[in-house]
């Protein structure tokens, strides 16, 4: 088990009253979202976009994000859904069936936990006459359980009535198959290989589209907007399952689906003439929010120079407790140093309060209208992170008094603003540094698809202490202890053939509650233009401790951004709380950054990672302007399937939520979750705290861009 | 198989729920309130708030208003332009052709042009196309007044601004919509 971070390691205090306001975020959409999500269809027990059992090809709204949890007898089904882009959907699923055969046609094997992975790609939108056409693909490269390709045609037929024709191959192929029409193009196509083989992860091209087809139909009728009626005529024969998990009796499935807000959907279904269905969909949209843009308190109002409210005082000497300090501070920014140059009023702050940089510069801003001298026509306010400045703001200060109001105040002053890398920081105020923080909070952490308890979590709290003692110049530490839990019940050995890099992580479970999970020192540095640095030293991570070093060069306004980290590190030892195991590795990488689009990154790491194997790992993620990022990656070493274990490679999905996106309130925390396939030994790397990418992102000119509107919020 | 221990945060929802507990909030920051300054009552049904504000700043003829909780209304000359600490904020306002409107010109359907910020911090407009009707004269906090009615239609809905002036044409009193979400915010000028 690796030391991930926990659900919130990296994030120590929650405030705020998450639980209930979660509750209520299933009102979020507005009439109009809830209009556009009455158009697609729903989701099927299989947590694709679709009517019963049966997928349909309207999708789901662009950056839908569902969970769905579906149980019938003797099968239970979790799937996370995400439209991807407006056409595209991807489904990560995880199933449990009870007495099932794993070759069909075979003796019941008994049971099974499988994950699965489906893509559905709409080839056609819906037009006046023209239906929605989708291609979509079930379980491509899992063990092949649910394994089916699928086209299908849907169409409204008035805004309520919807109907779906489809055809079906694999699974969606099993129940009246007809010779492939397909083996028009290829003989090829008439057979299809049996799937449920190998230890899944590969692509099991060689079956798609193969072997019978059939046709699969359906409709729905929204009778109210609320409430959903669905018939439809399956295609699946459930081969496996038949005579076994349950009886099929029938390829009709009807269907209820009540959502009474826009959050959770709950439907029941009566399947296969035999049995009944119950399915929970809960949906969430990055775009939307039941705080609009936010519950932020009021900013202060730009003072003007001529008719101030207030007239204030400018010391001569400024300090980490002056007038102007307790002021930014006041606004969630601390002060790290001031610089008088003529006509500019240079400010180096640290944002601790917003998600969003745009804002911080804004608050900013306004603070300095109120205190800088009136001599002062340029304010210069540069963003600084982890002791690192990164990004210069040069605001007139013209424009800040006459814009403040203006109906399109931000875009104009964006116009007249300077945005450009702050390589060298200001000298530091006195009695800035050494600067202490602390906290204590909850922490949980969870570990799912266990076969023998598919859920373990481990809760308690957690106390993390910083010290800043200079520019970049960082002591952390953190401490957990366990209050409840079972994950140290784990009985499970390793079997894995290489290095027992994460797979016997579960050895600390055992040991103690108490676990030091970082002390570190850590030097930031600006290592020249565009350069970032970064030398960390200590117990990094539960599982290693070490040496960490990394360089990143990101310039303001470039699409790419390249880094370089090597890393030395021990493994630390199960039974004690310093020691260190004999086992140790020098792991790195090369990492490169790309923008594919505005809101598409990808990263390519080359490198070693932990069990000494060498590899490439790509990722792929949306991010959104207002810090939600949903991303996919994939790990493969010179570690062959075999050796690697279940799964064949190392893959997974992650999720980045704000937290001021949860509750309302500005924060510049956020709720990290990555969904792994499977921990094994092939393909992990180090967790270091304090990656300099991340640590960046959001504070340079092309992120600010796109969050300016946000400066006068 | 082997140790099948994944580290993994649960399912989206399911970690969101379970990592709500709360040890401690950080209070907002109250704004200095500065005494003999003109004060207006402000009544947001919809957040159901209700408060006196009083006159924190004025930049080129727009006042800001606030009271001790971190919330300001800005108001040109009586007309709401801005919002802030509401949620779903009125992030600024061109009502020039309200102005003239209000004093008597301008064609007879007019655009009301509103600036938002979406969840994901994009400026949006919101226009609204309006006409302005004299209802006529009545009580209100005390005084006669001239109930002037702005009618507005706007994507998604509809909403009218009342406005009381008094002789000279200075708004008394008001109900102004800021937002979808915020609604209606009744303002009445209490001391100049």
């Amino acid at each position: 088990m690796a030391e991930r971070v926990t659900l919130m390691q990296q994030f120590p205090p929650l405030h705020g009253r998450a639980v209930l306001r979660l509750a209520l975020l299933s009102l979020a959409a507005t009439p109009a979202a809830a209009q556009e999500a009455n158009m697609a269809g729903g989701y099927t027990i299989l947590g694709i976009p679709g009517m019963i059992d049966m997928p349909s090809a309207f999708g789901r709204p662009d950056a839908e994000l569902a969970t769905t949890v579906f149980h019938s007898k003797n099968q239970t089904r979790t799937a996370l859904t995400f439209q991807i882009v407006p056409r595209l959907s991807g489904t990560f699923r995880y199933s449990s069936i009870q007495e099932y055969r794993s070759v069909i046609g075979g003796p019941v094997t008994g049971d099974t936990f499988d994950r699965s992975f489906s893509i559905q790609y709409r080839l056609v939108n819906e037009g006046e006459r023209m239906p929605a056409i989708a291609l979509g693909m079930n379980d491509m490269l899992g063990t092949g359980l649910y394994s089916g390709e699928y086209l299908v045609a849907s169409k409204h037929f008035t805004p309520r009535f919807a109907g779906s024709l489809g055809l079906g191959w694999g699974r969606l192929g099993s129940y009246h198959g007809f010779s492939n029409p397909l083996n028009a193009l290829s003989d090829s196509f008439d057979s299809r290989a049996d799937g449920g083989s190998g230890m899944g992860g590969t692509l099991r091209s060689g079956q798609w589209f193969r072997g019978n087809a059939a046709l699969f139909a359906g409709v729905e009728y929204r009778a109210t907007d609320k409430l959903r009626l669905i018939a439809e005529y399956s295609s699946d024969a459930y081969q496996r399952e038949d005579g076994a998990t349950f009886e099929w009796k029938s390829p009709v499935n009807i269907g209820i689906s009540y959502q009474p807000s826009s959050g959770s959907t709950y439907s029941a279904q009566y399947l296969y003439g035999s049995e009944i269905g119950l399915q929970w969909t809960y949906a969430l949209n990055p775009k939307k929010s039941l705080y609009g843009s936010g519950l932020d308190a009021a900013p202060p109002p730009v003072t003007p120079r001529s008719g101030a409210v207030r007239a204030l005082n400018w010391p001569a000497e400024q300090s980490a407790d002056g007038p102007l300090a307790r002021a930014l501070l006041a606004e969630g920014l601390r002060l790290n140093a001031v610089l008088q140059e003529g006509k500019t009023l240079r400010i180096e702050i640290q944002n601790e309060r917003y998600g969003t940089p745009a804002q911080a510069v804004g608050r900013g801003a306004r603070v300095l209208t109120a205190h800088a001298p009136a001599d002062v026509t340029q304010f210069d306010i540069r963003l600084s992170k982890k002791g690192m400045p990164v990004t210069s703001v040069l605001l007139p200060r013209d424009a800040l008094e006459t814009l403040e109001f203006h109906p399109v105040g931000s875009d104009l002053l964006r116009a007249s603003t300077h945005i450009r890398d702050a390589k060298t920081a200001l000298p530091p105020l006195p009695q800035r540094y050494p600067h202490l923080t602390y906290a204590l909070s909850p922490y949980m952490r969870t570990s799912l698809f266990d076969p023998d308890d598919p859920l373990r979590l481990d809760a308690g709290v957690a106390l993390s202490g910083r010290a800043e003692l200079g520019h970049g110049l960082i002591l952390s530490g953190r401490l957990r202890q366990s209050l409840l839990g079972n994950l140290d019940a784990i009985e499970r050995t390793s079997d894995s053939v290489l290095p027992h890099v994460r797979t016997d992580s579960y050895l600390y479970e055992g040991f103690s509650g108490t676990a030091v999970t970082e002390l570190t020192g850590a030097w930031y540095v600006r290592a020249g233009d565009d350069l970032f640095g970064r030398v960390t030293a200590g117990y990094l991570e539960r599982g290693y401790g070490g040496l960490s070093a990394e360089l990143l060069w990101k310039p303001q306004n470039s699409r790419l951004a390249l880094g370089a980290e090597l890393n030395q590190v021990r493994q630390r030892a199960f039974d004690s709380h310093f020691g260190f195991s004999p086992y140790e590795v020098t792991t790195g990488h090369l990492s490169a950054y790309y923008d594919l689009t505005d809101n598409f990154v990808g990263r390519m790491d080359v490198g070693r990672y932990l069990a000494g194997d060498e590899g490439v790992t790509l990722a792929l993620d949306r991010e959104f302007n207002n810090g939600w990022r949903v991303g996919a990656y994939a790990t493969k070493t010179n570690v062959s399937a075999t050796e690697f274990g279940e799964g064949s490679f190392d893959k997974g999905i992650h999720v980045t939520i704000p937290l001021n996106w949860v509750n309302g309130k500005p924060d510049t925390r956020s709720l990290d979750t990555v969904i792994q396939s499977l921990q094994r030994d092939g393909g992990a790397k180090l967790q270091v705290a304090g990656r300099l990418y991340n640590e960046l992102y959001g504070l340079q000119a092309s992120e600010l861009d796109t969050t300016w509107g946000r400066f006068w919020k | 198989m082997g140790t099948i221990l994944e580290m993994i945060r649960a399912f989206l929802p399911l970690a969101l729920a379970l990592s709500g507990c709360a040890l401690w909030q950080r209070p907002a920051p109250p704004l200095n309130l500065p005494a003999g300054q003109p004060l207006v009552q402000v009544d947001v049904a919809s957040l159901r708030a209700s408060a006196v504000f009083s006159r924190i700043a004025a930049n080129r003829g727009v006042e800001t208003y606030s009271a001790a909780t971190p919330v300001t209304v800005a108001l040109d000359h009586g007309l709401l332009v801005a919002t802030r600490g509401m949620g779903d904020d009125l992030m600024a306002a061109d009502l020039s052709a309200t102005k003239t409107a209000l004093a008597g010109g301008g064609a007879p359907v007019y655009k009301r042009k509103m600036r938002y910020l979406t969840p994901e911090n994009r400026s949006i407009y919101g226009y609204a196309a309006c006409e302005m009707h004299a209802v006529g004269r009545e009580t209100k906090a005390g005084r006669t007044l001239m109930r002037m009615e702005e009618r507005c239609q706007m994507q998604g809905g509809a909403f009218t601004n009342i406005f009381w002036r008094d002789a000279s044409g200075a708004i008394r009193a008001s109900e102004q919509w800021a937002s979808p979400a915020v609604g209606m915010i009744a303002l009445t000028q209490i001391k100049d």
